[in-house]
């Protein structure tokens, strides 16, 4: 169990420096300084700049400064928010899309695992089968495209929410449904197929043999066998829910990490987009050794190696 | 005619024999034909394609042809037909011998190119933008009459379309069916270009991943020992680094203007880019699976034989093993292309990925959603490319999983 967490935690540090490295050199391989402007800056100004972020130096010795200063969690300036560190910049976006991601994963569980639940228990009737259409409609369209159904009939034809921005619990449903949608999907068919795997076992016929209602039978009996591969498609879900944020941030104009990185990769903030790519690696990293460690708990057969 | 007359003669000859074994493809398409769903996908994806592929020739307005008098004007129905296409057919009957022209001065540049490449750096580079630039003239000499009209650039068989269109139809294109955008310019037409594109990067991506995958996912599996290990557990860390973010981060640079101006010159253009770096995310899962089946199929009898015939490693893997991954393949090809569609929409509605004046399908719904104000909305630009793309889609998804059911009825997961 140490032992395997410790591994998880080796290769954990093997990518991420990896990906530092990778994104180091090409960031430094683009032609053209980030200071380029269209105004040539004076030359002492520029001097000191370069100073500030350690430009003057020879690339190895500025890779090495880097990696330390990484190592050190320290991510360095952002090249466009002016005074910011990439750190402030973490600081302020991540309770936002923690807040988010969590509720969109609260969402994509529970209305995955009731339709899913739900359309195994019924098989074959109409139930079943309008749910898994819709099921598949969740899969099949991109999470903007129903973000801009949701905005069209939420908030414009039936006003019962804001259409964008941040502060209280109301701005935050719309875009974690939308967000949660196509992973609340995938939740119900996978859901669905070990529920029906489950069903047919020789042990809920005994339960149901013993006489045990059918809700408890589906709730007690059956829901913790069919929990496994729900609980191994969270990590995909979540690595889903990092990079759909980007999409659904955008659109609900919410000042998350999302938008910070794809306004720091349309500007070419080279920083903040690197140091947000190493965040997004250690969240990824840590889900799915959580998912690892969950696995273990629900089904004592599995062993962690 | 011989085939004619063999049919009947075969039929009499040959009894039909009750036991003739029916091999896995033939098994695969029989169960798909019997899912209903399934093929009804295919049959739509098949007209999406052709529409698609024939767009030029069909009687649609230009897609970038601007008229901000008509900016956000509603769909409309009637009259059904409008006069406004007109194809200078002159000018294009003009553009042969001017092409001529500049070709013949574009050899000397190229000597002069040439010649230069051991000459000092600023002659060096006189000489490439002067001949860069040539190329370019040409390039438009070319697409002047299209592009007049308000077409992108087309290749040469786009061009012959437009022309066969024009002989077809002569100035008719039907009216603005779903609307206009912010510049007036018709959706439908919008739409059917954006197919093209929207297409093209679902297949040709898939194909670059599945090539890259089966050939890695082939050798790994089949030289196992430490070469596996070093390779799955490259794979491994690829898999734990959050692609998407790595992916925006390289288009971000590979985008870099003077980048972009060299890649350009090489022929490499943002879409080809494009191309390349999304098949180069999505080959990991299509490696891990070829890896597995190529480990069960090795000890197989007939891999035995081969190797005692004296076959080389490279006949194996590619004449021995391929031909019996085509199942599994084929499977996760079916599922890889929605996805990949999937992102590409994504990143144009991001704005990273396809560019005007090229246009998809993700692009036209990015334009649509940027547009919501309480004012007004303007749905067709919302509505329309979502249906485009979710219909796609889900005939995608559908086929999918029929083909894998099809295929492979142990496969069934969610």
């Amino acid at each position: 169990m140490i032992g395997f967490m410790f591994r998880r935690l080796l290769w954990m540090a093997v990518t991420l420096w990896v990906v530092f490295t990778i994104s180091f050199f090409l960031m430094r391989s683009v032609p053209g300084g980030p200071f380029d402007r269209e105004r040539a800056l004076e030359p002492e100004i520029k001097k000191n700049i370069e100073k500030r972020y350690n430009l003057d130096k020879p690339l190895i010795q500025q890779y090495f400064i880097e990696l330390g200063n990484v190592c050190r969690g320290d991510l360095g300036y952002s090249f466009r928010l002016g005074d910011y560190t990439v750190n402030q910049v973490i600081a302020e976006g991540l309770p936002i899309s923690v807040a988010l991601g969590v509720l969109a994963l609260i969402f994509a569980t529970s209305l995955g695992l009731i339709a899913g639940v739900t359309s195994a228990v019924f098989r074959g009737t109409w139930t079943d089968v309008t749910l898994m259409l819709i099921a598949t409609l969740g899969i099949a369209l991109p999470n903007f495209v129903i973000a801009g159904i949701c905005i069209i009939l939420f908030v414009f034809k039936l006003p019962i929410f804001p259409a964008g921005g941040w502060g209280d619990f109301n701005q935050l449903l719309l875009p974690a449904f939308c967000l949660g949608a196509p992973y609340a999907a995938y939740v119900a068919r996978i859901a669905r197929t070990s529920m029906l795997d489950v069903l047919s076992q020789d042990h809920i016929r005994t339960a149901r043999a013993k006489g045990v209602g059918p809700v408890r039978v589906v709730i007690v009996h059956a829901l913790r066998g069919a929990l496994l591969p729900v609980v191994s498609f969270l990590g995909p879900a979540v690595a889903g829910i990092l990079t759909g944020s980007l999409v659904v941030e955008q659109i609900f104009a919410i000042p998350g990490l999302g938008s910070h990185f794809v306004q720091a990769a349309l500007q070419r903030d080279y920083t903040l987009a690197m140091g947000l790519v190493l965040l997004y690696t250690v969240l990824l990293y840590v889900m799915n050794w959580i998912v690892d460690l969950s696995y273990a708990v629900l089904d004592p057969r599995v062993e962690l190696e | 005619m011989s085939s004619d007359i063999a049919k009947p003669i075969a039929a009499v000859a040959l009894p039909r024999q009750p036991t003739k074994g029916m091999s896995l493809s033939q098994d695969a398409w029989r169960r798909l034909r019997k899912n209903r769903v399934a093929m009804l996908s295919l049959a739509v994806l098949v007209i999406i394609c052709l529409l698609a592929f024939l767009t030029p020739l069909l009687p649609l307005q230009a897609p970038d042809f601007a008229q901000t008098e008509l900016q956000y004007a509603e769909p409309v129905a009637s009259p059904f037909w409008l006069h406004t296409f007109k194809l200078d057919e002159e000018a294009i009957a003009r553009t042969p011998k001017l092409v001529e022209k500049l070709q013949s001065e574009l050899v000397t540049l190229e000597k002069n190119f040439a010649a230069a490449r051991d000459k000092s750096d600023e002659e060096y580079h006189t000489a490439r933008d002067a001949l860069r630039r040539r190329e370019a003239e040409i390039q438009d000499t070319i697409q002047a009459p299209y592009r007049k009209l308000g077409f992108p650039n087309l290749g040469g068989l786009s061009r012959s379309l437009v022309r066969t269109r024009y002989a077809l139809f002569g100035d008719r294109s039907i009216n603005s069916l779903c609307g206009r955008d912010v510049l007036g310019r018709d959706t439908l037409s919008r739409l059917f270009w954006g197919a093209r594109i929207s297409l093209l990067v679902g297949l040709v991506a898939t194909i670059v991943s599945l090539v890259i995958g089966v050939t890695y996912g082939a050798v790994s599996g089949y030289c196992g020992g430490w070469i596996d290990d070093a390779m799955m557990r490259f794979v491994d860390v690829l898999y734990s680094v959050p692609f998407i973010f790595v992916v925006i981060f390289l288009l971000t640079i590979l985008g870099e203007e003077r980048i972009a101006d060299e890649l350009a010159y090489w022929g490499i253009d943002r879409i080809t880019v494009f191309f390349l770096v999304v098949g180069a995310i999505y080959w990991l899962t299509m490696a891990r699976v070829v890896r597995g089946q190529v480990m069960s199929l090795k000890h197989e009898l007939f891999v035995e034989a081969a190797r005692s015939l004296g076959a080389s490693q490279t006949r194996i893997i590619f004449l021995h093993l391929m031909p019996n991954l085509l199942s599994v393949v084929l499977v996760y090809l079916t599922l890889t292309i929605p996805r990949v569609m999937l992102f590409e929409a994504f990143l144009s509605f991001l704005g990273l990925g396809v560019e005007p004046p090229d246009v998809s399908w993700g692009l036209l719904a990015n334009e649509g959603i940027k547009v919501i104000t309480p004012v007004k909305i303007y749905w067709w630009l919302i509505l329309f490319p979502s249906i485009a793309l979710g219909s796609t889609l889900l005939a995608l998804n559908f086929l999918g999983d029929g083909v894998r059911d099809a295929l492979d009825p142990r496969l069934r997961d969610g």
